[in-house]
């Protein structure tokens, strides 16, 4: 399996940590530094609504919004076709997940696909919010390939600041939004190889993170952030093993939960700072869309010889990886 | 694939359509339109069915949210076959209608029941099961456990208006759990898996993840099909008897002549159309009945089928 283009899209408007201050929120610019190491995000949601309203009605933000996730999902999806060389039309296979979409029926891979002008396909939102990255590759990975289409786009769309409850002392903090695009084939070869995949959950722990459909984004801060950290050291320390990997010459990119989260897995497993590709100090948690979106802004980077390890997690409580090797 | 067992759990309060006679006029257009859905299911107290609405709708139910029903689905599912639910190796679900969009539904009641597997949704609205085996079909065997788990939970009647529609009082609320197999060689056997899905500007239902103002759309486009495909579609399956479920009379009768056979529903004249779940509740009645089903589902311009074979006892 190859992935042939990767491609991500933000939204313009920006959240930085003084717009935080200004809403009132009973923080400081140093407590956010020191504990989650965040400057900025962008934000589906108009500034003002913000101001005016700290998002108390979550109903009407998505009404508010300058984007819908399938407008972030469309633009990543553009580029990822433009770095694989092939016209959105020619994918036969969609897979999305949509952290909260903002419909239910019809499901987002459908919106998509009708939105870049595909005729005819197989479309469904494979869901389980942050490491739903891996579960995408681990998915591509564990069908024969005999039976998938010459193209097929993994897509994960995160638009939580709608979410978020603007009055709460950590979450403002956290959420940013953006969408990511990645366009695998068994066919047509690339530079670019999936070399391993894995996937699984312990859904005893799924009431630690929760978005309800009438309520704001929750998750049980302490619970999570050990799970984080304990489960991405295991997995890498799997990985480590399995494919000989030399943090000198290859590239971690984890869950953009948070910076400091992240520094204490580079500090554990000993991965220098050029070899750890993150984007959350400028984009902060983009969900599910986050670590393939570093994966995207860094696709002109990519070195021969180098092996990319993508372990993620969150909700569910799940979470997998993905490792490719760059030809 | 073998489907081995399943179960269907629907919502108990039963509206009848007396009971949407005695609160709005609507009845003429009920039985004209669709005259052999005679009742539907609901997670919402008879009273709050018919006078409530948007989220506070959404927040009434008092016997049963998808997760719940996806529970007691799976539960007897699992005893009927004689397994125990640790035997499980992954769940996969499919909700419409979740009461949170995170985590997916398959965690939700994969945490309710104690189980520490491989769990997430795989949406594909109304034709679920059939991209469930599609997927399944496609997968490499070697990476499968014995029994997998296909949980498909709908709430409905949560979303809708009926004062405002008279079309909604055709949903029903209630969840379905499959349990198979590639190596457990019983039960029914699934093969020639067909998805055609062509994006549409006709959605079937159009539920909103934080209002609930899907009762615009809600029900109309669901009888959009159009019958010439699924004449054309139907009449290129192998004769035999079919499983379509849906709650549009015209369709079903053209299942019938098509195929000369009574076409299993799933239930719906009683419980009400709930997505995925009924098409997966005609399974449950072609594990008890007969030999050879051709499976059938379609909505707007989607339309799925798959043969269903009895094999062993």
């Amino acid at each position: 399996m190859y992935l042939l283009g990767a491609g991500y899209f933000h939204p313009p408007t920006i959240i930085d940590n003084k717009t935080i201050l200004s809403l009132g929120i009973d923080t400081t610019e140093e407590w956010i530094i020191e504990k989650i190491g965040i400057q900025e995000r962008r934000t589906v949601l108009p500034l003002s609504y913000l101001r005016e309203t700290k998002n108390q009605d979550p109903q009407k933000a998505l009404s508010l919004a300058t984007h819908s996730p399938t407008d972030l999902a469309e633009q990543a999806l553009l580029m990822a076709c433009q770095r694989a060389g092939i016209n959105p039309s020619q994918i036969g296979m969609i897979l999305c997940d949509g952290c909260f979409p903002s419909e239910l029926i019809p499901h987002e891979a459908e919106k998509i696909a009708k939105r870049v002008g595909i005729k005819e396909g197989i479309f469904f939102d494979a869901l389980t919010a942050c490491p739903a990255s891996a579960l995408h590759a681990h998915l591509m990975n564990s069908l024969e390939e005999t039976s998938l289409p010459e193209y097929v786009a993994c897509i994960t769309t995160a638009a939580l600041t709608t979410v978020t409850d603007y009055t709460d002392r950590t979450d403002p903090a956290i959420w940013g939004d953006g969408a990511a695009a990645m366009i695998y084939s068994a066919r047509k070869k690339s530079n670019v190889k999936l070399i391993d995949t894995f996937f699984t959950a312990d859904p005893t722990r799924c009431g630690a993170v929760i978005v309800d459909r009438y309520g704001f984004f929750h998750q049980d801060g302490r619970a999570v952030r050990d799970f984080s950290v304990r489960q991405t050291v295991r997995m890498l320390k799997e990985v480590e093993n399995k494919h000989a990997i030399d943090w000198q010459r290859d590239v971690f990119i984890g869950h953009q939960a948070n910076v400091t989260m992240l520094q204490q897995i580079t500090n554990n497993r000993e991965i220098p700072e050029k070899n750890h590709w993150t984007n959350a100090t400028q984009f902060g948690n983009q969900a599910s869309a986050g670590a393939p979106i570093v994966l995207a802004m860094h696709w002109d980077k990519l070195q021969s010889g180098q092996k990319i390890v993508m372990a993620v997690l969150g909700a569910g409580l799940s979470w997998g990886y993905a490792v490719y090797e760059v030809e | 694939m073998y489907i081995l067992s399943g179960a269907v759990a629907f919502a108990k309060t039963k509206i009848s359509n007396n009971d949407i006679t005695s609160f709005q006029n609507s009845l003429g257009f009920v039985e004209q339109k669709f005259g052999f859905v005679d009742s539907r299911c609901s997670v919402l107290a008879k009273e709050d069915y018919f006078k409530l609405a948007g989220k506070d709708r959404f927040q009434a139910d008092q016997n049963g949210t998808p997760t719940i029903l996806g529970a007691e689905a799976l539960t007897v599912a699992c005893e009927s076959l004689g397994i125990a639910l640790g035997d499980i190796g992954i769940l996969i679900a499919d909700c419409s209608t979740p009461r949170q969009t995170l985590p997916s539904e398959a965690q939700r009641i994969a945490g309710l029941l104690g189980l520490k597997i491989p769990s997430y949704d795989i949406l594909s609205p109304v034709i679920a099961p059939l991209m469930h085996f599609k997927l399944l079909n496609s997968w490499k065997k070697n990476q499968l456990p014995k029994y997998i788990a296909l949980l498909y939970s709908n709430t409905p009647s949560c979303e809708i208006s009926p004062s405002l529609n008279a079309y909604a009082n055709f949903f029903g609320d209630g969840a379905c759990a499959l349990i198979v197999s590639f190596e457990d060689v019983r039960g029914l056997r699934v093969s020639n898996v067909n998805i055609q899905q062509r994006p549409s500007d006709e959605s079937i239902l159009s539920v909103y993840a934080n209002e609930s103002s899907g009762q615009n759309l809600l029900g109309q486009r669901l009888f959009n099909t159009d019958q010439e495909i699924l004449k054309e579609k139907i009449s290129q399956l192998t004769k035999a008897r079919i499983c379509l479920a849906s709650p549009s009379i015209e369709i079903l009768n053209l299942a019938e002549q098509l195929s000369e056979q009574t076409v299993l529903t799933g239930g719906v004249s009683q419980s009400g159309f709930a997505l995925s779940t009924s098409v997966a509740a005609t399974i449950i009645e072609a594990l008890s009945f007969g030999e050879k089903f051709n499976l059938v589902a379609c909505v707007a311009d989607s339309f799925a089928s798959a043969t269903l074979e009895r094999v062993g006892g």
